[in-house]
């Protein structure tokens, strides 16, 4: 039924400093709920684009406004200069849902055919490259795989036909550490080939590590906009959990330069510093330091800076029935 | 094309459900046919306890006049006015509820519609699937019970097509209640009512069609009853026409074409 032609899409990448993604002025209300208010975000070609926030922020639903799932309610959410309701430009988008669910009674090889038959033939090699490299048994059923294993076959659809534009909506949640690297590098190497990559995380060093820029989303607003490199300033709190072979009282600690706060009990002792970690190193050398252990950077503290340092002047208190 | 892609991946997840609901088709149908050659020699006792039950219980049967003796009367009292359409009805409406708003719900149609394919084109592919799923089952059923008849003599003096008539009618019979199921689930994305409507269709339709014989209120709706448009003539002696083929698969058509019409339109719930 739906067999009409259609003029098949141009093979170029768009201009550079044509977005690739243009949302401007989103709004998007459920009922009373705004959950995406005025949002305004560009990605462009060759770019990844981190797009941070808790759950409820809002990521979600400005990722599924963008691929037409969602009409918004005001303002408008672009893909390479058209609606991704369009088919030729679904065409060249990868899209990786936040949470993957796909029919548990197929074999991993039967849903990427079905999948790569759907985008109209995909390199078998190229679904084969994917599968060695996250390491990945096409035999096995949906349905039997672990989470981390479903999650992989979500990239594998996403990266297959090799799209100009990549929607990642928490690509990594629920792969091992190895893995997480693994589609880092599938996302810069798309990045370098020139796709526009919007990828949504709630972990900081994940977005770090892949963005070029980063907007943080809460309550639907964007209250920071910025490269990786100016983030980092705000990301430069620390929280490490030392371990030492005999007590260590807090004094010990308290007075080395970006100390902020330490908490000892007996053995054990955490601190959290800002900006370099240098000068407590140094005097922990002189310490019977056992084992070190940092927190990964959490959002939550990330909204501390925000509030604290910048004053975004959003209002940081939750609001109820907050939904993503 | 996609649409047909679409449908063919749903059988193939399916195709084991698909062939146990053919096989037991398959033995309810063998089981139907071993039974008759006892009611038929016990003539007389079944026809005066028929004779004894109020006259909504008999038009229940769909019994239309015929004897229960008579193979056409034993079919479509023991199969075509209850079971044998209420089995397939199982079948069809909880696969039509699934096609969009069961896959809604449990996330599995984001990712289809990620790719270059027409909202309205998965839910016609889908759609297509379950229309064919329901008929391939149906076939099953009539050619096991076309195959047994003549040992148990359940085709006397039944048409040459007489089966064929009858899976034709089931078939549209069922159409009707999963096209509403699919269009209520296509134009909200919600499993539940989908079923309700569905179901909820079959149960006053049936008691509508019931009920006719006895009060005046019911007999004023019945037109509308998609049991009615079955059981009017007897499925088995009769052609398929316009009430009980032409009719409800032309209702079929326009509740498939409106659901998937909002369906285009619409927000997907997430």
């Amino acid at each position: 039924m739906a067999s009409t032609a259609l003029p098949s899409p141009a093979p170029t990448l768009p201009v550079a400093g044509d977005p690739v993604i243009a949302i401007a002025g989103l709004t998007k209300r459920f009922g009373r709920l705004t959950a995406v208010d005025h949002l305004d975000l560009r990605v462009e070609p060759g770019e990844v684009y981190g797009l941070l926030g808790p759950n409820g922020a809002g990521k979600t639903t400005t990722i599924r406004t963008l691929l037409g799932y969602l009409e918004p309610t005001a303002g408008s959410a672009r893909v390479l200069g058209g609606s991704a309701r369009d088919r030729a430009i679904r065409r060249r988008i990868g899209y990786l849902p936040g949470d993957l669910r796909l029919e548990g009674r197929m074999k991993v090889a039967s849903i990427l055919d079905f999948y790569a038959d759907l985008r109209g033939g995909v390199d078998r090699r190229r679904i084969d490259g994917l599968c060695e490299q996250l390491q990945l048994d096409p035999s096995r059923p949906f349905g039997q795989l672990s989470k981390g294993n479903r999650q992989k076959v979500g990239v594998v659809q996403a990266f297959m036909h090799e799209p100009d534009v990549l929607v990642l909506d928490e690509p990594t949640s629920g792969l091992d550490p190895l893995m997480q690297r693994e589609v880092l590098s599938l996302v810069r190497e798309r990045r370098d080939a020139g796709a526009a990559v919007l990828f949504s995380s709630h972990l900081i060093f994940e977005v770090e590590e892949v963005a070029d820029r980063v907007g943080i989303l809460r309550q639907g607003h964007k209250v920071v906009e910025d490269t990786v490199g100016g983030l980092q300033v705000l990301t430069a709190r620390q929280s490490l959990h030392l371990r030492f072979t005999e007590p260590v009282p807090a004094s010990a600690l308290a007075g080395v330069p970006g100390v902020e706060s330490v908490q000892a009990e007996r053995t054990r002792v955490a601190v959290v510093v800002r900006g370099s970690v240098a000068p407590l190193v140094r005097a922990l050398a002189d310490l019977p330091i056992e084992h070190i252990a940092a927190d990964p950077i959490l959002l939550d503290d990330l909204f501390y800076g925000i509030y604290d340092g910048q004053g975004a002047g959003a209002d940081p208190r939750p609001r109820e029935g907050e939904e993503a | 094309m996609d649409g047909l892609r679409v449908g063919w991946q749903v059988l193939k997840e399916r195709r084991r459900a698909l062939l146990w609901w053919s096989i037991g088709i398959a033995l309810l149908m063998v089981l139907m046919g071993a039974v008759y050659p006892s009611v038929r020699d016990s003539g007389d006792v079944f026809e005066e306890y028929l004779d004894q039950l109020p006259e909504a219980m008999v038009e229940a049967f769909g019994l239309a006049g015929a004897s229960i003796t008579s193979p056409e009367g034993y079919l479509v009292s023991q199969l075509y006015s209850n079971m044998y359409v209420i089995v397939l009805l199982v079948l069809g409406l909880g696969w039509a509820a699934w096609a969009i708003a069961g896959s809604e719900s449990d996330g599995t149609l984001e990712l289809v519609l990620a790719n270059p394919v027409r909202r309205a084109a998965v839910a016609l592919g889908r759609v297509l699937a379950v229309a064919a799923a329901i008929m391939l089952v149906n076939l099953v059923g009539h050619v096991v019970l076309a195959a047994y008849a003549p040992s148990v003599g359940l085709d006397e003096g039944l048409p040459t097509w007489a089966f064929a008539y009858a899976a034709l009618a089931s078939f549209a019979f069922v159409a009707v209640h999963v096209a509403a199921t699919f269009a209520v689930g296509a134009a909200t994305g919600r499993k539940g009512w989908a079923i309700g409507v569905g179901a909820g269709l079959a149960l006053v339709g049936f008691l509508v069609n019931a009920m006719a014989g006895v009060a005046e209120v019911f007999e004023r709706f019945r037109d509308w009853s998609p049991w009615y448009w079955l059981l009017r003539e007897n499925p088995v002696t009769t052609a398929p026409g316009w009430v009980n083929v032409g009719l409800p698969l032309a209702v079929s058509v326009l509740l498939v074409v409106a659901g998937t019409w909002v369906f285009h339109h619409r927000d997907l719930a997430g």
